[in-house]
């Protein structure tokens, strides 16, 4: 079993440290958040239970930690942590790439790239974009993400949220976006994925104006043509769990997608409920449709 | 009453002091020069000692390294594989290895040399200037089949590693990493760039990371390399300033017999800010004659023959991307607007021309928000602006400290790879920056190339690439500059002018004694030149311990 790592990136300002302070605040697991200055994240003296030279130990479990020079020893002394975190969470520096860091966490025996997350703030971006000694840092940063959060939307209006997209989109056309507010990642996209239940996704999707799907198959997939279909998801499906039966193996195999990063990886546990919910933004395909792409997997 | 004053005489002492340039005479006490010139300026100082081991030879002032890292004497713990012929800490040449098969076979030979399972590193791999095939993962597994074999370049930016540290690292033909060489087939080369990939293979490969620590034997190999080559103050410019390193710094330096004063760096980046300011505070009060704090060093860019050095249009010659900001210019403001209000002397990585712009932009805004004069903020290497930039750093009272020896060593693939040849003859301006009167000091950046002032200064005077070619005759400087580079522009760079750099009345009695008079010997002759000795605070070190 490995943890699952997720990548926060952005430019600064974009909102990492608040979107990681709500995680962490918010959360019922023990998640290990990695970030470039723990002081930034302004954590209550009262709420840290434990410090261990740059590890810091909260009271509801969680564990914050200083990247410092070199991230893939930081990374192994937090997997290496007793009992280990239910996932990890990575600050990525503001002038980085944060698939650099998703490369080195592939390597990690251990670990598994979860998905690489990157803020863009929907008021700075057109400046960004155009910055003469940052355009190109920026378009890094979004070139290789699986998914784009557009910060600040509380206070960009229409046409500024339309301009932040269309340059996320000419970068990278196939990129989903979401829109967030007051700096918070929507729970389903930052929950543990160690849930077993995928239906669990439906009453955490709650909090946006997302549109879910669920289906049960009623029998094995073919391994080929669910991958093809993973494949070609449309770019508005922002969030996908799935416990199913994919060729003759019996035990069954666990679909986690984030974005344009999805892994299928044998379960634990034999599940006899098989079944997929993907969650996506009101663009997501009609019920019929995505029926329809699926049940085409099925082992005729 | 005086006492104890001892006289050096010489055939020729060159002060770099202009207002008396030339002396016969230096009469030292308690480490400090107490008179400079004839006979006539001994006569009324009362009774002294003659000491004129060095009368026929030339005194200069201690020669002043304003880039280097003590890491220097840390490297020498293992094989050195360059391509040029290296003198070690004893005084002994380390041949070059012109070909991969005396690379192998050297490595092999260390190999054997030591049993054990550990890995086996070495480092100043410069295949630049090797023709032919380059190293392949085969060579290094015919070295080991069992130990990691771990070979940086001599940029420090690039590796080679062996099938094992590939092994330990994960790394396999189907990983999906940016920085792995790979050949036409696809297959892994062992050749590995960036720092995440080298840093994932130093924590791989052994428990420490390949930690090669300051200590007294590395502080003891510097002293060594540095007396040799003239040298009585060396920089230490990325120090993390920790404990540990403060008190590697004081023991070496509160030793009498140990040659060089130190001028160390914090680096911004091991801190934040408000620590940071907290930091300098506390280190300015540790300030002693042989160890100098208040300096503070940023980094903006990567490197250009590693490709991370951000440039400005048209780029990379052969068409790479740009390169990494190492902080925002947005970050980058804050940094040098905290610690230029703080008083620290900032000495500041940029080597491509973008970074250096982006530098300027921050200082000029520092200084408009809250003026400060003499604050001689430093652009170190400062490897591209164009007359325009050089034009502002004057302006702004800035000064360079500029990697002249880079034009030697890299040149030729600054011509071919990353600048092409209108833009890798207006590289290290010493020219530019002497003509405008832009304060400046030129460096080695040991290890990265070796520590040896007079060859620095060859290299600016000649600029001759090591394949002989003169690249940008125009930005040739004569050799009292280039002398004067080495010593009280490097001290002035450093704020120390006012006790190093020059022989003048009231300051260390630090000299540099060679063999000839760089300035009667041809030119293109300046680096064969031989240190004899150096002083240090009128204590005579051998060149040769």
């Amino acid at each position: 079993m490995t943890v699952p790592v997720m990548i926060i990136g952005g430019f600064l300002g974009a909102g990492k440290t608040t979107a990681i302070n709500q995680i962490l605040r918010g959360s019922h697991q023990r998640i290990a958040v990695l970030v470039n200055d723990f002081g930034a994240l302004n954590i209550d003296a009262h709420l840290i239970e434990a410090q261990d030279g740059e590890i810091f130990a909260l009271s509801n479990g969680c564990v914050c930690c200083s990247i410092g020079p070199d991230f893939s020893a930081t990374l192994g002394r937090m997997l290496a942590l007793t009992p280990p975190p239910a996932r990890i969470i990575v600050e990525s520096s503001g002038v980085s790439d944060p698939w650099r860091i998703a490369q080195l966490v592939k390597l990690e025996i251990g670990a598994s790239l979860e998905a690489v997350i990157v803020l863009a703030d929907a008021l700075d971006l057109p400046r960004l974009a155009a910055d003469r000694w940052l355009s190109d840092t920026i378009s890094r940063q979004i070139a290789r993400a699986d998914l784009i959060a557009l910060s600040k939307c509380d206070i960009a209006s229409t046409g500024m949220r339309a301009e932040a997209r269309a340059i996320i989109t000419a970068i990278r056309g196939d990129v989903p976006i979401i829109e967030i507010e007051r700096g918070v990642l929507p729970t389903v996209m930052v929950n543990p994925s160690t849930e077993p239940q995928p239906s669990r996704f439906l009453a955490d999707s709650t909090d946006h104006d997302f549109r879910t799907w669920s289906w049960r198959p009623d029998g094995p997939l073919d391994d080929a043509l669910l991958r093809e279909v993973l494949r070609s998801l449309p770019p508005c499906i922002l969030r996908g769990k799935g416990v199913l039966q994919i060729g003759s193996v019996a035990s069954p195999m666990v679909l986690q997608l984030v974005g344009r990063r999805w892994s299928l990886t044998p379960g634990r546990e034999a599940i006899d409920a098989h079944e997929l919910v993907l969650i996506g933004t009101n663009a997501l395909p009609t019920p019929g449709n995505l029926e329809a792409m699926f049940s085409a997997t099925r082992i005729k | 009453m005086r006492s104890g004053i001892v006289v050096f005489k010489a055939q020729r002492v060159l002060t770099m002091n202009p207002s008396q340039p030339f002396a016969t005479h230096v009469a030292v006490m308690a480490g400090r020069i107490l008179a400079v010139g004839g006979e006539a300026e001994m006569a009324d100082l009362g009774a002294f000692e003659t000491d004129d081991r060095f009368a026929g030879q030339t005194i200069l002032p201690g020669f002043v390294e304003g880039h280097s890292h003590l890491f220097e004497g840390s490297v020498w713990r293992d094989p050195y594989i360059g391509y040029f012929d290296r003198r070690d800490p004893d005084g002994n040449i380390a041949p070059g290895l012109r070909s991969i098969s005396a690379v192998v076979d050297r490595l092999r030979q260390a190999a054997q040399a030591e049993s054990t399972n550990g890995p086996l590193v070495a480092w100043g791999f410069d295949p630049i200037h090797i023709e032919g095939r380059g190293l392949d993962v085969a060579d290094l597994d015919g070295v080991s089949s069992v130990r990691p074999v771990v070979i940086t370049h001599a940029s420090g930016h690039i590796m080679n590693v062996n099938s094992v540290a590939l092994r330990l690292a994960g790394l396999e033909r189907d990983t999906d990493m940016d920085g792995m060489v790979r050949d036409q087939a696809g297959a892994l080369t062992g050749e590995l760039r960036g720092f995440d990939l080298l840093g994932r293979i130093r924590h791989t490969v052994s428990a420490d990371g390949l930690s090669r620590k300051l200590d007294q034997d590395s502080m003891d190999r510097f002293g060594r390399l540095a007396r040799r080559v003239g040298v009585t103050t060396a920089t230490d410019l990325v120090s993390d300033m920790s404990d540990e390193t403060i008190a590697v710094y004081q023991q070496a330096s509160n030793a009498p017999d140990f040659p060089i004063r130190i001028v160390p760096a914090m680096a911004a980046r091991f801190y934040r800010i408000e620590p940071g300011l907290a930091r300098l505070d506390f280190l300015r009060r540790q300030s002693t004659d042989m160890l100098f704090f208040g300096l503070v060093k940023l980094h903006v860019d990567g490197s250009i023959q590693g490709f991370t050095a951000r440039m400005r249009w048209p780029g990379y010659h052969n068409g790479a991307p740009n390169g990494l900001w190492y902080l925002a210019p947005t970050e980058l403001g804050e940094v040098i607007e905290a610690y230029h209000r703080a008083g620290a002397v900032l000495h500041m990585h940029t080597n491509g021309d973008e970074a250096t712009e982006a530098a300027v932009d921050m200082v000029e805004r520092a200084l408009i928000a809250h003026p400060r004069p003499d604050h001689r903020h430093t652009l170190q290497h400062c490897q591209m602006p164009d007359q325009a930039l050089y034009r502002r750093i004057k302006t702004l009272g800035l000064c360079c400290n500029i990697f002249a020896n880079h034009v030697y060593y890299w040149g030729e693939a600054h011509v071919r790879e990353t600048m092409g040849l209108a833009r890798a003859m207006r590289m290290d301006a010493c020219g530019t920056a002497l003509r405008l009167g832009i304060p400046f000091a030129i460096h080695s950046d040991a290890p990265i190339t070796p520590i040896d002032p007079l060859f620095t200064a060859w290299c600016a005077v000649m600029r001759e690439t090591a394949a002989g070619r003169v690249l940008g005759e125009g930005e040739r400087i004569s050799v009292e500059a280039a002398l004067h580079a080495i010593t009280i522009g490097a001290a002035y760079t450093l704020k120390l002018d006012h006790v190093i750099g020059s022989i003048e009345v009231g300051k260390f009695a630090d000299f540099a004694v060679l063999r000839d008079n760089p300035l009667e010997v041809d030119p293109s002759l300046l680096k064969n030149i031989e240190v004899v000795a150096t002083v240090r605070g009128g204590k005579v070190f051998a060149a040769a311990a």
